[in-house]
């Protein structure tokens, strides 16, 4: 009798759930088996949506895929790194670096890209810095509009992210713990393989996760500092306003949506499996 | 017989303050020694100047004929067992136990042998494949002894051992560590702030004050031989009478006169309660001193008398249980002591 | 500001039904107050009620304003068809579009004797062809502009005289392109195909188009997202020359301190000009003329030309203006604009033999995209 009475306490939150992530959901995936033709909607299931996706648009999907997978490990590194001196190196400057890292929070997300903008550009901060210095005669052309200018954005607007689940669980690691791993013979590098990353284990991964889902579905750096670089995301947009395909949008973002929940699996199989003790 | 661990004016310094002034202290093979002193003495930043995890500001660690002074925790051949235990939550008790092992590179088989063996020597092996996180205190306990253990260190460091136990699970790990001790035949060296865990389970004991040794010997001569006020109240119940040495002549303030050879100087007479008697009427002793009883209170194993011997001077006196007939408060008594049973230190 | 080709999207017959039919439904709501003798409801560009709005002569005509701006030219057509009949009064689609309505009869035609300003209208704008249907005025149009060559005389001394020339190996990497699907494609249809009517292209021209701007892309550095964009890297030496443009480029470049020029290619570029039309059924159709008569007349362009850096339409309010806004657009020659850039209107929104739809060119344009 007291498990069902508790069953209805949790009825409220699963019916947001339900609600406001399963049902819009479900349209979706309904969504992307009907069909836009000659401006007509077609409610008869089909999957010619699924076909264009691979057919026309699975380069798109695969360039986003690896720049969200190589910024979401760049940062991740970073915030383990970074997270890492705050916990174990910095002292009573710990709460200090944190504050900075929040603190990049409230920047806003359109004022780092011109920001970005700003410094890389062929008259930006870096090049003239460069030139100054007598290092480079002419600006470096490739800094801004490429692929590094997009990671390079996507990293520092994406890096409190990674941050903040990594430090939550690295400050779950007791000193006591890394003193024994020294007392036991573990040296600086089996310290970190054996005690502190499979400690983080849940930390990094969502830190990846929350960084690979924020860059796989985004399409305003491309457009602003990629130059003509196109994401899935640029492609995705349109379909549900210039062109209202809204079926083919749905199947392009279902189909993203599962290439993403793949490669966070994979990561998570490959940080579970070098965390074996 | 030359010590096993070394110390020679260790020190260690935090900006201004002093954790511990430079001190030397030997400490000999299967020795089981207690480091013990109030919090704040400098107890836990001395075992870890041994174990490496502090580096001196000052002098030398030498373990087994070897300067270990500069040498790191996982180096050098101590372990230890830190007062949070610091098991590791994300293995197993088996995966806790092998875990110097298998960083030692050691063949898979011989880790399986020695962590089996490990496990039974400390009753684990029906728990081998929990998780540490689903033990309790006492198991947990045993675990980061056995981890330690099992790389057979010259010397074990416990840093306050049981001080997360309870009063009763406390007593059964007193037993487990002295059974340790002499199963494995090594050398442990052990942090605490309470006097009874101390005298229960070292045979050394040196007690530590505000960053210094005060005393350092065996059990005994630590309580009946108290080299210093500190040590007389640190350990067990000590009535201190304030006197004063002239030419070797003690005068205490509260009456009697003795000889004791020594610097003129104030001094402390030390009598443990114990060594108190209730003179009868014509009986006669080393030092006698008369007052009226303030109060009688019975406790089980003995009686616990307090004499006002003076407007400012109590004496605390342990009676037997049997003494008939028992004293009555506001009574006059008369109070004596041999000679042997008092220690007269510096003030 | 108003103008915003790049969202230029024309309606699809399924507004009304399926999907679309429900998102927007929600939105056709309009201001359903108590309306005064002469409360206007205006549907457009924000800023395009500026021009009428911003001094006493509202007050003056008795007129009170209810502005609802759109998004992009598709709500003009969804909100008159879904329910804005006998609601709206005025509409300021873009001349592609003018036929369109026209044929879904949402708007009516303007009666030249109420707008009196007409008269000093430039005769290129008036009599564009767009605006004209079966021989009435639909639109007072009021203002425009063009999608010229920018470029920074500090880097090219002599600009090309080709769109093709960008292709040359010495503007490898220093080209700028503005994501704008239909200026984009009409450009790229008069440079790839020859066509004089670069909105009537049959699919194989519409490859041939795509091809074109790709290999544009390739001499890229960046397909910028909005006109701002495209101007602050040519202000800050990213690129040196554009694929399109806008003429007002030169004074977003001048405020950022770069000086740039634009030009016309030999192959034209595509033109926009954007019009007060009157609603079918307007409830007040006196107060709706007062307000098309009022956005041409030489206050109400003085306003737009100096506040919001518009082109205007009116030849007595060129002839009022400072030197330096008169300067912005090529008024001088303006009977020739057409020589250099045309209004070309719109492609079909609905199969039509064998040309391409806007929704095919929307579509082949992601290639281009995804290049």
């Amino acid at each position: 009798m007291e498990s069902r009475s508790n069953y209805w306490l949790v009825a409220p939150s699963a019916l947001v759930f339900v609600a406001l992530f399963i049902a819009p959901m479900a349209f979706f995936v309904v969504l992307s088996f009907w069909q836009v033709e000659y401006f007509e909607l077609s409610t008869e299931p089909t999957l010619a949506n699924y076909r264009d996706v691979f057919v026309n648009y699975w380069r798109v999907m695969g360039f986003t895929v690896a720049v969200a997978t190589a910024t979401a490990l760049l940062t991740t590194f970073l915030g383990f790194v970074f997270s890492f001196l705050a916990r174990f190196r910095a002292g009573q400057w710990a709460q200090a670096l944190l504050f900075i890292v929040l603190i990049t929070l409230f920047g806003g997300y359109l004022m780092k890209i011109y920001a970005w903008k700003t410094i890389l550009g062929n008259e930006g901060v870096l090049n003239s810095a460069l030139m100054a210095m007598g290092i480079i005669s002419s600006p470096i052309t490739s800094l801004l509009y490429s692929p590094q200018a997009v990671v390079l954005t996507l990293m520092h607007f994406s890096l409190p992210f990674a941050v903040l689940p990594i430090y939550a669980s690295m400050r779950g690691i007791s000193d006591a713990e890394v003193e024994a791993a020294r007392d036991l013979g573990a040296g600086r590098w089996p310290i970190l393989s054996t005690v502190i990353v499979p400690r983080c284990q849940s930390g990094i991964v969502a830190g990846f996760s929350f960084v690979f889902l924020m860059v796989g579905g985004d399409y305003v750096t491309p457009l602003l500092v990629g130059g003509k670089i196109t994401m899935i995301g640029n492609l995705i947009a349109p379909q549900f306003g210039a062109q209202f395909n809204w079926p083919l949008g749905a199947a392009m973002s279902l189909v993203m949506l599962l290439a993403a929940v793949a490669i966070i699996y994979l990561f998570r199989f490959l940080v579970a499996l070098g965390s074996r003790p | 017989m030359t010590a096993l661990l070394k110390l020679r004016g260790i020190s260690k310094r935090y900006g201004d303050a002093v954790a511990v002034q430079p001190l030397d202290l030997d400490i000999f093979a299967h020795d089981f020694v207690a480091i013990l002193g109030p919090s704040g003495c400098g107890k836990t930043t001395l075992l870890r100047m041994i174990g490496g995890f502090v580096a001196p500001t000052s002098g030398t660690v030498e373990i087994d004929g070897r300067d270990v002074t500069r040498i790191g925790p996982e180096q050098r051949p101590t372990n230890t067992v830190f007062q949070g235990y610091g098991l590791f939550p994300h293995m197993t008790v088996r995966q806790n136990v092998g875990y110097g092992l298998r960083l030692q590179k050691k063949p898979k088989a011989e880790i399986a042998d020695r962590v089996a063996e490990a496990l039974r020597q400390s009753r684990l092996t029906e728990f081998a494949d929990r998780s540490v996180t689903a033990l309790s205190g006492g198991q947990q306990q045993r675990v980061a002894l056995a981890r330690a253990l099992i790389l057979r260190p010259k010397v074990l460091l416990l840093d306050e051992p049981l001080a997360a136990l309870d009063l009763k699970l406390r007593h059964a790990m007193q037993d487990e560590l002295r059974r340790l001790h002499q199963e494995f035949g090594g050398t442990f060296v052990f942090v605490t702030h309470d006097q009874g865990e101390a005298l229960s389970l070292a045979n050394r004991i040196a007690v530590m004050n505000a960053g210094r040794i005060e005393q350092e010997g065996d059990a005994e001569t630590i309580y009946t031989a108290p080299a210093t006020r500190f040590v007389a109240t640190f350990i067990g119940e000590a009535n201190l009478l304030p006197g004063e040495r002239k030419a070797g002549q003690v005068k205490l303030e509260a009456g009697p006169s003795f000889a004791d050879a020594g610097a003129d100087e104030p001094v402390t007479t030390v009598v443990r309660p114990k060594a108190v008697r209730l003179l009868r009427a014509e009986e006669k002793a080393d030092i006698e001193i008369s007052g009226s009883l303030t109060e009688v209170v019975y406790l089980g194993d003995h009686i616990k008398c307090v004499v006002a011997v003076s407007d400012k001077q109590d004496v605390v006196v342990h009676l037997d249980v049997a003494v008939a007939p028992r004293p009555v408060v506001g009574e006059h008594v008369r109070l004596g002591w041999s000679i042997q049973q008092q220690r007269v230190v510096s003030a | 500001m108003g103008r915003k080709i790049s969202d230029f999207a024309l309606t699809r017959r399924h507004f009304t039904q399926g999907l679309a039919a429900t998102a927007l439904a929600g939105t056709v709501g309009l201001p359903s107050m108590a309306r005064a003798e002469s409360a206007v409801t205006f549907l457009g560009w924000q800023g395009y009620d500026d021009p009428v709005a911003f001094d006493g002569f509202l007050k003056e005509k008795g007129i009170t304003l209810n502005t609802t701006y759109i998004g992009n030219n598709d709500e003009i057509v969804a909100k008159l068809r879904g329910g804005g009949i006998g609601q709206i009064d005025i509409v300021t689609p873009y001349m592609g579009y003018i036929p369109l309505l026209v044929k879904l009869d949402l708007i009516q035609p303007i009666d030249e004797s109420r707008v009196p300003n007409l008269k000093d209208v430039m005769p290129i704008f008036r009599n564009d062809p767009n605006i004209v249907v079966d021989g009435k005025l639909y639109g007072v149009p009021f203002t425009w502009g063009g999608g010229p060559m920018v470029y920074d005389p500090s880097v090219i001394a002599t600009p090309p005289t080709s769109w093709k020339d960008l292709l040359k190996p010495e503007f490898t990497g220093k080209v700028g392109m503005m994501d704008d699907p239909l200026g984009n494609m009409m450009i790229g249809a008069l440079v790839a195909t020859g066509t004089q009517t670069p909105t009537k292209l049959t699919a194989a021209q519409l490859e041939q188009t795509i091809d074109f701007l790709i290999e544009v892309k390739k001499q890229s550095r960046v397909v910028a997202a909005s006109w701002g964009d495209l101007s602050d890297a040519i202000a800050r030496g990213d690129v040196a020359i554009t694929f399109n443009g806008w003429e007002t480029m030169v004074k977003f470049c001048a405020d950022k301190g770069k000086v740039v020029k634009y030009t016309y290619p030999s192959e034209r570029t595509h033109a926009w000009l954007d019009n007060y039309c009157i609603a079918k059924d307007a409830p007040n159709l006196d107060a709706a003329y007062e307000l098309c008569n009022r956005v041409i007349s030489v206050e109400g362009q003085k306003r737009l030309a100096e506040v919001a850096l518009q082109a205007i339409v009116n030849s007595e309010a060129v002839a009022a203006l400072p030197e330096d806004i008169r300067a912005l657009y090529p008024y001088g020659e303006i009977e020739d604009y057409g020589k250099k850039a045309s209004f070309f209107g719109f492609p079909p929104v609905e199969p039509e033999g064998d040309l391409t739809t806007f929704s095919d060119w929307l579509k082949a344009y992601e290639r281009f995209k995804a290049a």
